[in-house]
């Protein structure tokens, strides 16, 4: 993953939440799965959704580590949660 | 005959006794609607013509004029048409989100009752119905697009040991002949309570969602679960959130938002009843 690399939520409009204080759920209609996101998951998730954002800006705004972000782009990348913002 | 089971209208053709006699008996309170009425499930039982039929006579299913299922001894038409009504239905009802449990209503509130391996719905949705809940239906939560609970009351199957245990749990109650040696074991059906059939066009509000979990003389033990894993195993327990897609996703997600959520373990009935009772008069 280039390191300047940015990332959005694949369509707003086909990825539905149900949230509860410490996790959530979403349904991405495109690939028709469900999945279950931890806080800060979520937290990223939703940060991608309202705009594109790169691994360093992420791990900035929700104090987390690079590297752990890194992994969890990578996962939503897996699912087809999100895409390259180009 | 075309006969109403809850929302549905099912056309049976069959000719064999063993069928007529079981539901003369376990669906004599149903309508029954005129032989040329609409009907949403069409089924034909009957017997394959073959060699065999002088030796092992057998009996097959059919929907819309197609044979589903491999035959059965014809000694199990009834389990079969059972069986094979709850294929047709959960194949074919979208209009619902289908959940696979056993649904119980009093004062208007629904308890859902998710079956997995080892939860003993069956026998515990009989017990609650001999004590006064409302049998909905012992294997379709039929969610409706406003989250209400359509019933679909039929015949409560009960296996192996179950069978003992609601004889002597509720003497009153209106058991079906015995069908050793099917894919389950020996099956029973208990009739459904007059008043969950004459009710049968009653809905309910969904209000607790119950996991139980048999556990051979545990004590009664209900835990509140988080909604997240009451969602998900809601969810992949359902006959069809998948073909439902993201109206599945919105329909579980409501239900999870209006009700509450439990984990149930227990070893004796006597104590989910109490358990259930006092659920439904403390909120």
């Amino acid at each position: 993953m280039p390191r300047s690399a940015r990332w959005r939520l694949i369509d707003a409009e086909r990825i539905l939440w149900e949230r509860w204080p410490d996790e959530c759920i979403v349904y991405n209609d495109l690939s028709g799965q469900t999945h279950l996101l931890n806080r800060s998951a979520a937290a990223a998730l939703e940060l991608l959704g309202a705009g594109a954002e790169s691994a360093e800006a992420l791990a900035e705004k929700l104090a987390v580590e690079r590297a752990e972000i890194e992994r969890l782009l990578q996962e939503f990348d897996q699912l087809g949660l999100i895409e390259p913002d180009e | 005959m075309v006969l109403g089971v809850g929302p549905f209208q099912v056309r049976i053709r069959a000719r064999i006794a063993a069928l007529t006699g079981f539901l003369s008996r376990m669906y004599r309170d149903f309508p029954l609607h005129p032989p040329d009425s609409f009907a949403d499930v069409r089924v034909r039982l009957y017997r394959p013509r073959s060699w065999r039929r002088y030796f092992q006579p057998q009996v097959c299913f059919e929907r819309d004029g197609k044979r589903i299922f491999h035959p059965f001894p014809l000694s199990h038409a009834p389990p079969l048409f059972e069986w094979g009504l709850n294929w047709c239905i959960a194949t074919r009802a979208h209009q619902y989100l289908m959940l696979h449990a056993a649904v119980l209503e009093r004062g208007g509130r629904a308890l859902i009752l998710p079956a997995t391996p080892g939860s003993g719905k069956s026998t515990l949705c009989a017990a609650l119905m001999h004590r006064g809940w409302r049998l909905l239906s012992d294997e379709f939560g039929l969610v409706r697009e406003d989250s209400r609970l359509d019933p679909l009351p039929r015949p409560i199957p009960l296996k192996n040991e179950s069978i003992g245990v609601i004889r002597a749990f509720a003497p009153e109650a209106e058991l079906g002949p015995e069908f050793p040696k099917t894919r389950k074991g020996t099956v029973a059906h208990v009739k459904p309570t007059g008043a969950s059939v004459r009710r049968m066009e009653e809905s309910a509000v969904p209000a607790w969602i119950v996991f139980p979990r048999f556990q051979r003389d545990a004590r009664a033990v209900l835990e509140p679960v988080p909604a997240s894993y009451a969602f998900l195993r809601l969810a992949y327990n359902a006959f069809n959130y998948e073909v439902l897609g993201a109206e599945g996703f919105r329909r579980v997600g409501r239900l999870i938002h209006r009700c509450r959520h439990f984990n149930f373990s227990y070893g004796r009935l006597e104590d989910a009843v109490e358990i259930f009772d006092s659920l439904a008069s403390a909120s």
